[in-house]
C-alpha cells in the first residue's frame, strides 16, 4: 500500500513536468532492477509501477490546460482546456477529464470479461484493418474542413506533420525515448502559447464549481477507445482521442474533455489485459511489469487490474488538490508572463533532453502547429505527425 | 457532477480495488522452479524449488547456508538466523531433499533463495 501511494507521488511529478514521462521513471527504476529488487518484493515494485502510471493518466491534463504543455496522451486538451481557462473554467476542464478517467475506469473493469473472452478475434481484425482504418479517419478530418480550399490546406498540413513524424520517429534523428516531446510540444504547445502571446489574453476569475454536464456518452466513448488504444499495437491514446474527437464534432469541450480523460485510463487498465493474454506489452508501465513478472498468470493479471483500481482515488484527490492550488496562483499571475516563461522553459528543457536536433524538430513542429490556424483548419489535422508513420509502418 | 460525487465514485472503485488485492494476495502462488532455472531475471520474485540439500553450512550467529541442486544444477539457498530460529533447520542434512520457498535476491553477482517464513522449508526425505 505504501508503494501505491509512492507510486501515485510519482505520477504526480511525471504527469506535471512537461518532458518527463512515466517511461522515463521506468527506465531508471529497470536499470536499477537488482538493487530495487533486493530490497523489495517484484509485486511491491509493480504496485509503484502501475500506481504511477494511473495517476500520470490523470495529472498530465493540469501542465496541458494551464500552461499548454502536453504530453502525447493529454496533447488534444490543449485547445478545449485554454478556451475553458480563458472563460474562467480551467478547473472545470480538469474536472471533467477527471469525471472521464474515474468514469471510464469503472466501464472498463465492467467490460474486462468481454475483453478477456473476445481480444484475440479483435485482435486480429484490427491488425488486418489499421492502416485503412487509420486512413479513413485522416479522409474524415479532411472532409469535415467543407471547403475544397480548406481541404487542400488540411491534407497539406497532415502531409507535412506526417514527414515530420517519418523523419523523428523512423529516421533516428532523435533519441527515441524523448523523440515525441519536441515534436508534440512544438506542434501542439509552442505554438498555441506564441499565438496566445499575440492576443495578449487576460485569465479571468476562475471558478470552481461544477455545472451539469452529460457526461455518459463522453465516458462510455472514453472507455472504448482506451480499450482500442490498450489492445491494439501503434494505436495510442493519441490516436484513438482522435477518433474520438471526431465523433464530438460539433457537441462542446465539456463532453470531449470526459471522452479524453477516459481515453488514458481505459488504455492503462487494457495495456495489462494485452500482456496478460497475448504477452504483448502496449506500454512502458507495461514493459516493466513484464520484465519483473515474467510468466504473468491471470492472478496476477488481477493483481493489476486491482492496483489500477485502487490507485483511482489517490488519483483523484491530487488531481482536484494540484489544480485548485493552480487556480488560486494562475489568477495573480500575468498570463503573457507565464506563457513566455514556458515557451522559455519548454525550449531549454528540449534543448536539455533532445539537443540542438531537438530545437530543430520542435521549430519545425511549431511553424506547422502555428500554420494551422493561419489557414483557417484545425490543429488536430497535426495528428498526423502519428498516423502517417503509422499506417507506413503496416502497410 | 460535483467533486464530492467524483470523490465518492472514485473511493468506490479504489475500495473495490483494495478488496480485489486483498482476494487476489491469498493467490500469488510462488513460481516452481527447477533450481537451475532460477535466475537473476526472476530477481524479486517468489519461487518454490526442490531438489538435494549440499554444502549446508550453520553459521555460528545462526544462519544457515546451502545449495539445493539436482541433476541439472543447483542454486544456493540462505536462511537467516530471525527465520531460522523458527524453521525446521534441524531435518536439514547433506543429501536430504527438501522443498524450499522464497525470495531470490543477487548475492554477488548471483541468485540466491532467501527463505522468509519459517514454514517455507520441507524436509520431503
Amino acid at each position: 500500500m505504501a508503494l501505491i501511494i509512492l507510486g501515485a507521488l510519482a505520477g504526480c511529478f511525471t504527469g506535471l513536468l512537461p518532458g518527463i514521462h512515466v517511461n522515463n521513471v521506468v527506465i531508471v527504476l529497470l536499470s536499477l532492477s537488482p538493487l530495487v529488487l533486493s530490497h523489495f518484493d517484484v509485486y511491491q515494485v509493480t504496485g509503484f509501477i502501475i500506481a504511477m502510471a494511473v495517476v500520470h493518466t490523470f495529472v498530465d491534463f493540469i501542465p496541458s490546460i494551464f500552461l499548454g504543455a502536453p504530453q502525447e496522451d493529454s496533447v488534444l486538451s490543449v485547445l478545449p482546456g485554454h478556451r475553458m481557462l480563458l472563460a474562467g473554467r480551467g478547473y472545470d476542464a480538469v474536472r471533467l477529464t477527471v469525471v472521464g478517467g474515474v468514469g471510464a475506469s469503472a466501464v472498463g473493469i465492467a467490460l474486462l470479461p468481454m475483453g478477456l473472452a473476445l481480444f484475440s478475434y479483435l485482435y486480429s481484425v484490427f491488425l488486418d484493418f489499421l492502416p485503412w482504418l487509420l486512413a479513413l479517419v485522416i479522409l474524415y478530418m479532411v472532409l469535415m474542413e467543407g471547403e475544397p480550399k480548406k481541404m487542400a490546406f488540411s491534407l497539406a498540413i497532415v502531409a507535412y506533420s506526417g514527414a515530420l513524424g517519418v523523419v523523428v520517429l523512423d529516421g533516428g534523428v532523435l533519441d527515441p525515448a524523448y523523440a515525441l516531446f519536441p515534436t508534440l510540444t512544438g506542434l501542439f504547445g509552442l505554438s498555441t502559447l506564441l499565438l496566445s502571446l499575440r492576443a495578449r489574453p487576460r485569465i479571468p476569475p476562475q471558478h470552481t464549481d461544477a455545472r451539469p454536464v452529460p457526461a455518459r456518452k463522453g465516458v462510455v466513448i472514453g472507455a472504448g477507445a482506451g480499450l482500442v488504444a490498450g489492445l491494439v499495437p501503434s494505436i495510442g491514446t493519441s490516436q484513438s482521442a482522435l477518433v474520438v474527437q471526431n465523433l464530438f464534432r460539433g457537441e462542446g469541450d465539456e463532453e470531449f474533455l470526459v471522452a479524453l480523460g477516459g481515453v488514458n485510463t481505459t488504455e492503462t487498465l487494457y495495456a495489462f489485459l494485452a500482456l496478460y493474454l497475448i504477452g504483448n506489452p502496449r506500454s512502458g508501465a507495461s514493459i516493466a511489469v513484464e520484465r519483473m513478472i515474467t510468466d504473468v498468470s491471470f492472478w496476477d493479471f488481477l493483481f493489476m487490474v486491482g492496483v489500477v483500481m485502487a490507485a483511482v482515488f489517490p488519483a483523484v484527490v491530487l488531481t482536484l488538490g494540484i489544480t485548485r492550488l493552480a487556480v488560486r496562483g494562475i489568477e495573480k499571475i500575468d498570463y503573457p508572463l507565464l506563457s513566455k516563461a514556458t515557451t522559455v522553459f519548454l525550449v531549454v528543457l528540449i534543448g536539455l533532453l533532445t539537443g540542438w536536433k531537438g530545437i530543430l524538430v520542435a521549430a519545425t513542429a511549431t511553424a506547422i502547429g502555428i500554420a494551422t490556424p493561419i489557414l483557417g483548419v484545425k490543429r488536430s489535422h497535426c495528428m498526423g505527425v502519428l498516423m502517417v508513420p503509422t499506417i507506413l509502418y503496416f502497410l | 457532477m460535483d467533486d464530492r460525487q467524483i470523490l465518492g465514485m472514485a473511493f468506490t472503485v479504489s475500495t473495490a480495488g483494495l478488496l480485489l488485492l486483498f482476494l487476489v494476495s491469498g493467490q500469488l502462488q510462488p513460481l516452481f522452479l527447477e533450481p537451475s532455472e532460477i535466475s537473476l531475471s526472476h530477481a524479486g520474485r517468489k519461487v518454490s524449488t526442490a531438489g538435494e540439500v549440499v554444502s549446508l553450512r550453520f553459521h555460528e550467529d545462526g544462519h544457515v547456508f546451502f545449495e539445493v541442486a539436482d541433476a541439472s544444477g543447483g542454486i544456493k539457498v540462505a536462511i537467516f538466523q530471525d527465520v531460522a530460529r523458527d524453521a525446521d533447520t534441524g531435518c536439514l542434512a547433506e543429501g536430504r531433499r527438501v522443498e524450499v520457498t522464497g525470495r531470490v535476491k543477487e548475492y554477488r553477482g548471483a541468485p540466491e533463495v532467501v527463505v522468509q517464513e519459517p514454514g517455507d522449508i520441507q524436509c520431503t526425505s
